[in-house]
């Protein structure tokens, strides 16, 4: 069964010379449970699949020029905002990279959560009290009682994220989108989250999308793996085989241009050149110009995604 | 070998909190508060640790960029920390700084050229040199001649860090605090900033301070690595030594915390908590609020810093002890 299906999804937005596409014909699923990585760089297009989906993008200037999102068998492109608005919360919620700016900083961290529960749920003010407790205890604030009436400027960053992330869960999503959860964390704070992520998900029963740039939270969290690239899927694995087999030049790139605690070299293998400006992209494969093995053929068309292994999708000429 | 390029002993630098007619006292907020180490000519010395350990103010303390509050800087054998405002300044030709933020740290109406030039201009180079020596630069750090004429807005992030590097360059330094000169970029372009200050280290014989939080990073540059908590430094060594046999139990959470690059590597042992404030760090050990070995003593006394082999030297009360 599938709780997310996304087909041929293209979001452009509207600039004074013509309209831009941010992404062009991403397709993917996710299984209930199921946690999917999406990986990328900036421009990669992560975000904006991302709040596609969860119809967050202004419009104008962003709109969806094709493709379907379906969840729970439902279409959610066309929805109107009443309807987008009650399914976010209790189908699909999200937590973002800055706990600071999504949280608001004149509300206590109390009334923030139980205002979700309020927005979805009809509860008396001391149902929702409960459950707020209830919720901040179970990602980990530690006395939650007497944290109600705290204000986000006087939490730590990682309090931050365990707030957003109790008001994200307390009405039970069935999936979770997290987007740099832990980017703007320090590493011991980083390695709490993803732990608490990981738990929830199992406690919960729902699915994760998780978006980040590094391939370590990719390996440590997801089941599945989108790598993105210039607003395209360049592949697509599970995450064993993604770290394994790595079948797109742009995925090994990844790989071997970021040192690890495992490997020492003398010099790192650096991808050279820059991300493309969405407004410039280069005809045919957009990672041909920074490509080892790019022949004259990649500039000519889109390489389509193609099977490659089993569930392995690549989407390059070169890879047979 | 003769004495080390840098020799820090005992730095500090408290910054004083709420001092107004109204507080009666006022707090001491100990963001650096007694570091000692020293860098040989041609060394990278890594320095990690997380948000508020004092890292960055470490690096712009060695440059008084910041003022210490105690302490000595011995740079070649100069004493940085009692120079008048000339003479600091022509120490500064021979220290620099790269940042961070490739688009705070460059003043977006000016051009590059003009950037790049600035510091020389500062330094009385002839202005008929300044721009064959900012060509010069600007080849030397992969940019093009004729991108002198552009505005730091027409840069990718990665360009920009280079146009960065060009400026610390321009005096020919031979001391380099780098702060975090990755951690703003993409992956794919990390890679090019790190290989570009090594091939320039080993061009023009430069000694880094590199400051960074990734830990892998900082491996992959550097030759030692120094790990700071709460404006101390809690252990340094040579870079395998310590990355294969890290004493402290903070290096060790933080080599544990870094997410494996291989799939299913996860749940090992987790840090629980967060760093105190520096405003009120816990007596003895600062670690022990955090520290999984815990002992009555680290409540109470502070360990010193020991040696535990050559050259690795520790403070915690475990190491101590044996």
């Amino acid at each position: 069964m599938t709780l997310l299906e996304v087909r041929g999804l293209t979001t452009v937005f509207a600039s004074g010379s013509g309209d831009v596409s941010a992404i062009e014909e991403v397709g993917f699923t996710v299984a209930p449970g199921e946690v999917l990585g999406i990986v990328g760089e900036s421009g990669s297009g992560k975000s904006v699949t991302a709040l596609t989906i969860m119809g967050l993008l202004p419009r104008p200037p962003a709109r969806v020029a094709a493709g379907s999102v379906r969840f729970e068998g439902s279409e959610l492109i066309g929805l109107s905002e009443a309807r987008m608005r009650a399914l976010r919360g209790r189908g699909i919620a999200m937590v973002f990279q800055e706990p600071m700016t999504s949280l608001n900083p004149v509300l206590s961290i109390g009334e923030q959560v139980m205002e979700t529960v309020r927005a979805h749920e009809r509860t008396t003010r001391a149902g929702q009290r409960d459950r707020a407790i209830e919720m901040l205890g179970r990602v980990g604030i530690a006395t939650p009682e007497r944290r109600l009436d705290d204000f986000p400027h006087q939490l730590s960053g990682g309090m931050r994220q365990r707030v957003m992330l109790a008001i994200a869960l307390i009405c039970r999503p069935r999936l979770l989108i997290a987007d740099e959860p832990t980017t703007a964390l320090d590493v011991t704070i980083q390695a709490q989250i993803l732990d608490l992520l990981l738990d929830l998900r199992a406690e919960l029963g729902m699915a994760v999308i998780i978006i980040t740039h590094n391939m370590g939270v990719i390996a440590e969290t997801a089941d599945r793996v989108l790598v993105m690239y210039a607003g395209r899927i360049v592949e697509q694995a599970p995450v064993g085989a993604l770290f394994a087999y790595p079948a797109h030049p742009y995925t090994r790139g990844l790989l071997e241009c970021v040192p690890t605690l495992e490997t020492e070299l003398d010099r790192l293998v650096a991808i050279p050149g820059v991300l493309p400006d969405p407004a410039r992209r280069p005809p045919g494969c957009r990672y041909a110009p920074r490509c080892p093995l790019a022949i004259e053929a990649c500039t000519r068309a889109i390489p389509p995604l193609h099977r490659v292994g089993a569930e392995h999708d690549a989407a390059c000429i070169r890879t047979p | 070998m003769t004495g080390p390029l840098l020799e820090v002993r005992d730095l500090e630098k408290h910054f004083v909190i709420g001092e107004g007619w109204l507080q009666r006292q006022a707090a001491r907020l100990r963001a650096v508060d007694g570091v000692s180490f020293a860098i040989g000519a041609g060394e990278t010395l890594g320095l990690v640790g997380e948000s508020g350990c004092g890292k960055s103010t470490l690096g712009r303390l060695l440059l008084r960029l910041i003022e210490p509050s105690g302490g000595t800087i011995r740079f070649e054998g100069v004493d940085v920390t009692t120079l008048d405002r000339a003479g600091l300044r022509r120490q500064r030709r021979a220290m620099q700084i790269i940042f961070q933020d490739p688009y705070g740290a460059l003043d977006p109406r000016m051009s590059v050229g003009d950037i790049v030039g600035e510091p020389l201009a500062i330094h009385a180079v002839p202005r008929a040199e300044i721009p064959r020596r900012v060509a010069e630069t600007l080849e030397l750090v992969g940019l093009a001649r004729g991108h002198a004429g552009r505005y730091p807005h027409e840069f990718s992030g990665g360009q920009r860090q280079r146009i960065g590097i060009a400026r610390a360059l321009a005096l020919r330094p031979r001391f380099i605090v780098c702060d975090e000169p990755v951690s703003a970029l993409d992956v794919s372009v990390q890679a090019q900033i790190v290989n570009l200050l090594q091939d320039l280290q080993a061009e023009l014989r430069l000694t880094y301070l590199f400051i960074a939080h990734d830990l892998a990073v900082v491996k992959h540059i550097s030759d030692r690595v120094a790990v700071m908590y709460l404006g101390q430094i809690v252990e340094i060594a040579d870079k395998r030594t310590i990355y294969a046999r890290p004493l402290h139990p903070y290096t060790q959470a933080l080599i544990a915390a870094v997410p494996s690059t291989r799939p299913r590597g996860r749940r090992r042992e987790r840090l629980a908590g967060e760093i105190p404030s520096a405003l009120h760090p816990p007596a003895g050990c600062r670690f022990h609020t955090r520290c999984p070995y815990v002992m009555d003593v680290c409540r109470e006394q502070p360990p010193r810093m020991v040696a535990a082999t050559p050259g690795h030297e520790v403070a915690c009360h475990l190491v101590a002890g044996s």
